[in-house]
């Protein structure tokens, strides 16, 4: 067993445990943080997807011995400042985008992800880019994710 | 209860007046619609917050003193059996593992973190006994038998000039898998038990719970926590049957999970099914109309609660299993053709792991009216449209596919390799009609996409729908989106392949579920003002009129009508299946490779 000492939504976390524990089951089981969720376990359904130094992964794939004291990991508990909701989250209430909402939070964290990286190409949203989402919802949300992203790329 | 000024009155107050030794009958005089100030009025979901801010909570985000994370290393079969486990005190050694128990769906393993159940199992080396489906049954072999056990037709007799329009069409396995897979959290004692998890019939799963683990009833505990996600798979109990197992033969609290290429392989699926129709034809005029469903066996153990027991009971169907009379109640008659009827044929074995899957019979039995509806229209030189529009039996009905006719602009010029299509569906006291727009051209058809099944889009949905009264319009809309995105899945891209005794698909990118490269650019529900006060329901209602308008809009896009769903179910597979022993994949490593 290693200790592990990272930054989760801006406080540092000691974790005693194996190296190649995937990070999702170091946050999930042993640091309590649960909004990430399980979904697959092998980097396809995106229910866990999070942020590492402000860009979107899959902790499910990353061995916990990866990553590095000066890495900061987000994760859908750590995007809101405060009571102040991101204006993605906002948009998602707006649009009463969730059903079950199991899949929600990895939806949110992608789609943060992918306005950003659109963004850095100096381009607004598209069809395209909306398409190149790979994160599953099995209630079937996915027209209102659609609209939900865009209006919030306008105002992030 | 809040009384109309305010006044709160918990619900252990009301109990003593409440609990009385006979059922009787108490007329209570309902508000009129006309004075009802929420119901009818959109309401976000009260849990939208919590959702957006990762503070929902599901079964396994509960804290339960003890509760370790548990899995269940399962047989390369469907319910394939444990014959023994040749290296259990290595893996109980291995690190964060705590137990590793036999119980009667595989061996069960509990570490300190999930990600340590996964390396147990892997580890596992377990001699595996069959289950009750043919080591090397495959697709064909069911569809096989299915044929074998088709009831025959029995036209009555019509004029000797009557033509006669025969369809068939076979339906494949479909998996009815959540995204949140089968799980529970179970702390079971001596004398007894308390149970956490998603059920849509806790007390069925109490029951069963309690017999399997020799407790009386009033010993265990069923707590229900919101699920993620249902399509018909948590009316079952799979996953808390597991965690009570495990729980007891651990003699410990356990946080029991699916991997999810168990809830893929293992889990419960839609069975495969056959629809055949005959109708007969005079000049223009539809003479007769008859229908034959034949499917895999569909597992009601779970019940339905009074609503089913109760409208069985009133129809002459004593006889029948639960099957025929959820069959009577969902496939009712759409047309007025002349004499009609239709009939289901079950398969009676307990081979497969079954279910309903967000609709029952509906979506396959639509399927084959629609496309059957589009021929006879074809047949009579009818457009589909005015066709049904004179066919339809109910003013609602006619209702509802005039609007999508009207705002979906029916007959409006498309481009070469795109069509539009019709389906309309009644069912739990509603209506519904859908206008599917579809784009089948190369370039559509072709696209690349990285692991996933691109084919046909879906372009453009126009939904309308009468379910009488509305509650939530926001809900009722979100229901109908949900079952378009079921209907375009049914038809055009998600199946489970049976080979070799075991389903292929073992996670999602390997279950095409519709995907965003498969989503329409602009879906658009209607909800028509009804002239009927009691509510409909909504849960599974979009998914009947929205696959069969997706098939009709596909057959006259390609010129060929479909007859094998979804229509990609034969061709090369989109992905290299997964081993069945060890029964999971490890989880990758590379991460951080992605990070853009």
């Amino acid at each position: 067993m290693t200790t592990h000492i990272f930054k989760v939504n801006g406080e540092t976390v000691s974790v005693d445990v194996e190296d190649d524990v995937r990070l999702l089951w170091v946050l999930r089981d042993l640091l309590g943080v649960r909004g990430p969720k399980y979904g697959c376990g092998i980097n396809v359904c995106k229910a866990c997807t999070s942020h590492i130094n402000g860009k979107a992964f899959n902790p499910c794939s990353v061995p916990v011995g990866k990553i590095g004291a000066d890495d900061e990991i987000t994760t859908i508990e750590g995007l809101a400042d405060g009571d102040d909701l991101h204006p993605m989250q906002q948009a998602w209430i707006d649009y009463d985008v969730a059903q079950c909402g199991y899949c929600q939070p990895g939806q949110i964290m992608a789609a943060i992800d992918l306005v950003r990286r659109v963004r850095d190409e100096g381009r607004s949203i598209t069809d395209d880019d909306l398409d190149t989402l790979r994160n599953i919802c099995r209630c079937g949300t996915y027209p209102r994710i659609r609209e939900a992203i865009k209006v919030a790329a306008r105002q992030m | 209860m809040i009384a109309p000024d305010g006044t709160r009155i918990p619900y252990r107050d009301l109990i003593e007046r409440a609990a009385v030794k006979e059922t009787r009958q108490v007329e209570v005089e309902l508000k009129a619609t006309a004075d009802l100030r929420v119901v009818g009025t959109p309401v976000g979901r009260t849990d939208a917050r919590d959702i957006v801010t990762g503070a929902k909570r599901f079964a396994m985000d509960l804290d339960v003193p003890g509760a370790l994370p548990c899995m269940v290393c399962r047989p390369p079969t469907i319910n394939g059996t444990v014959r023994s486990v040749r290296n259990e005190a290595d893996v109980v050694e291995m690190p964060g593992v705590t137990h590793v128990a036999v119980i009667p769906t595989g061996v069960a393993v509990r570490a300190r973190t999930f990600g340590q159940c996964i390396d147990a199992m892997i580890a596992l080396d377990v001699d595996w006994g069959p289950g009750e489906v043919g080591g090397s049954d495959s697709d064909d072999d069911i569809l096989a038998e299915l044929k074998r056990a088709e009831i025959p037709m029995a036209v009555p007799k019509v004029p000797i000039l009557a033509k006669t329009v025969d369809t068939s069409f076979t339906f494949m396995f479909a998996s009815n898998s959540a995204l949140e897979t089968y799980c529970a959290i179970a702390d079971v004692r001596n004398d007894s038990a308390e149970i956490w998890g998603g059920f849509k019939v806790p007390v069925a799963a109490q029951q069963a719970i309690a017999y399997e683990l020799g407790l009386p009833l009033n010993k265990v505990t069923v707590n229900v926590v919101q699920g993620g996600g249902s399509f018909g798979r948590k009316l079952f109990h799979d996953g808390a049957m597991d965690a009570a197992l495990a729980s007891q033969a651990m003699s410990v609290p356990v946080r029991l999970m699916w991997h999810r290429a168990d809830d893929s392989r293992q889990g419960r699926v839609h069975p495969m099914c056959t629809s055949r129709v005959r109708a007969t034809l005079l000049g223009d005029q539809v003479l007769t109309y008859e229908q034959r469903h034949t499917s895999a066996r569909t597992d009601f153990a779970h019940g339905f609660g009074d609503v089913v027991t109760a409208a069985a009971a009133k129809l002459p169907v004593a006889d029948y299993s639960v099957s025929q009379t959820i069959y009577a109640l969902t496939a009712g008659a759409h047309y007025n053709f002349g004499p009609t009827t239709s009939l289901l044929s079950e398969l009676t074995d307990r081979r497969f792991n079954t279910g309903s899957m967000r609709n029952i019979y509906s979506p396959n039995v639509a399927i084959a009216r629609e496309l059957t509806v589009d021929k006879l229209a074809k047949k009579t030189g009818k457009d589909p449209y005015e066709f049904r529009r004179t066919h339809v039996r109910n003013d609602r009905a006619r209702a509802v596919l005039d609007e999508v006719a009207e705002v979906g602009e029916w007959g409006r010029r498309m481009p070469r390799h795109h069509a539009q299509g019709l389906g309309i569906h009644n069912e739990y006291h509603g209506y519904s009609a859908c206008l599917v727009e579809i784009d089948c051209s190369p370039k559509t058809v072709n696209r690349k996409v990285r692991q996933g099944v691109n084919g046909p889009r879906v372009t453009k949905v126009v939904f309308a729908v009468d379910v009488g009264l509305v509650v939530n319009p926001k809900g009722l809309e979100a229901q109908m989106i949900g079952g378009i995105m079921d209907g375009i899945a049914l038809v055009l891209t998600s199946s489970v392949h049976l080979e070799d005794g075991h389903f292929l698909e073992a996670s999602w990118d390997n279950y095409a579920y519709t995907r965003q490269w498969n989503v329409p650019f602009d879906v658009q529900v209607v909800i028509k003002d009804s002239e009927d006060e009691s509510p409909g329901g909504v849960g599974e209602f979009g998914v009947a009129a929205a696959c069969s308008a997706t098939a009709n809009a596909y057959w006259r896009a390609t010129g060929t009508m479909p007859t094998e769903f979804p229509i990609n179910h034969r061709g090369d597979l989109h992905f290299e299946p997964f081993p069945t022993v060890p029964p999971i994949p490890q989880s990758p490593t590379n991460g951080l490779d992605f990070v853009r």
